[in-house]
């Protein structure tokens, strides 16, 4: 595997496990608001568990935006194709994320935190790792995505290209 | 230092340049953008003066910079990291795109806005460049002036042909 492509195929593999974290914010103290934060990761770690790009997208509001290394992807079914697409080529497996800022701001919340994520590749499998941030807004009992960016840290160069 | 490396870094030194690219649906307020526009030149200032302190002054005091290596928290951390960064690779002809849609107002008294777009800009260090990077941003910016409380930024990754002709060397 050649390193350069990683950025490209290994894509948000965001998890939101959130480790005892909790609101800071105008949501600090809400249980509820935190609760409904928890369950909506899981539905995220599900749908990427199960390489669904339709319940991914699904969980981005109608206008919502990804914001990857190739470029922004605005409103559901751009979402829904970048998935889809990430998931035609590369199959992830152990995909962990987490939560490690949390604060809520109006009606919505934004975090950051951290993901790693193997991926299966012709020539085995490979790790890939980085950071995201994310904006939500209410939905109901629930949360959507309004907005989201990852990044990857980049990989030791090989020997090769340090000559 | 290793070229990857570096250029890794650099490319989260977001520079923030002027003008305006596209997306779609809905447009703001063109007086609330020509402001994101403003309080952006500010940091596009202080990239192509490779000045840290400046570049740190655009971020509050609580900030956090989202890098490729990680979360660097507050404003005193932040300009560290430009500083440290800055003596290492020169930076210049910094262009930022404003994402069209943006800003997208958070809350009634239009004092918290999120907002996107992408950067280029060009690197030279002591033993590589010069070399042009480019990538995708997205930032909350709140108060009065608008300053940055959350920034996050990535790096396009280099084209396939050129990384296997390289390795192939």
């Amino acid at each position: 595997m050649r390193m350069p492509l990683l950025p490209t195929l290994a894509g948000l593999a965001i998890g939101f496990a959130v480790p005892a974290l909790a609101f800071e914010g105008n949501l600090a103290g809400d249980v509820k608001a935190l609760d409904e934060f928890a369950a909506f990761g899981m539905k995220y770690d599900e749908a990427y568990k199960e390489s669904d790009a339709a319940a991914l997208a699904v969980l981005f509001t109608e206008d919502g935006v990804l914001v990857t290394p190739e470029g922004l992807f605005s409103g559901r079914p751009a979402v829904e194709k970048w998935y889809a697409d990430l998931f035609e080529r590369w199959h992830p497996t152990n995909n962990i994320g987490q939560t490690d800022q949390l604060n809520g701001i109006d009606n919505g919340a934004w975090a950051v935190g951290k993901w790693w994520c193997t991926f299966q590749s012709q020539n085995g499998p490979v790790f890939a790792r980085g950071y995201w941030s994310t904006i939500y807004a209410r939905d109901g009992d629930g949360w959507k995505i309004r907005m989201s960016t990852f990044n990857q840290t980049p990989a030791p160069a090989a020997p090769a290209e340090t000559k | 230092m290793k070229i990857r490396l570096l250029i890794a870094l650099v490319g989260l030194a977001i520079s923030f340049a002027l003008p305006t690219f596209a997306q779609q649906t809905n447009t703001p307020d063109p007086q609330l953008h020509q402001r994101l526009v403003d309080v952006i030149k500010k940091h596009g200032d202080a990239m192509n003066n490779n000045d840290a302190t400046a570049a740190a002054a655009c971020f509050t005091e609580d900030a956090v910079y989202v890098t490729d290596r990680g979360p660097v928290n507050g404003r005193e951390a932040i300009e560290k990291w430009y500083a440290d960064l800055f003596q290492k690779v020169h930076f210049s002809d910094h262009i930022i795109t404003i994402d069209q849609d943006s800003p997208h107002i958070i809350g009634t008294d239009g004092k918290e806005m999120w907002a996107t777009g992408g950067w280029s800009t060009t690197i030279k260090g002591e033993n590589f460049g010069p070399t042009q990077i480019k990538g995708y941003w997205s930032v909350i910016r709140e108060g009065d002036d608008w300053k940055i409380r959350m920034l996050t930024s990535n790096i396009t990754p280099a084209p396939v042909a050129t990384a296997k002709t390289a390795e192939s060397k």
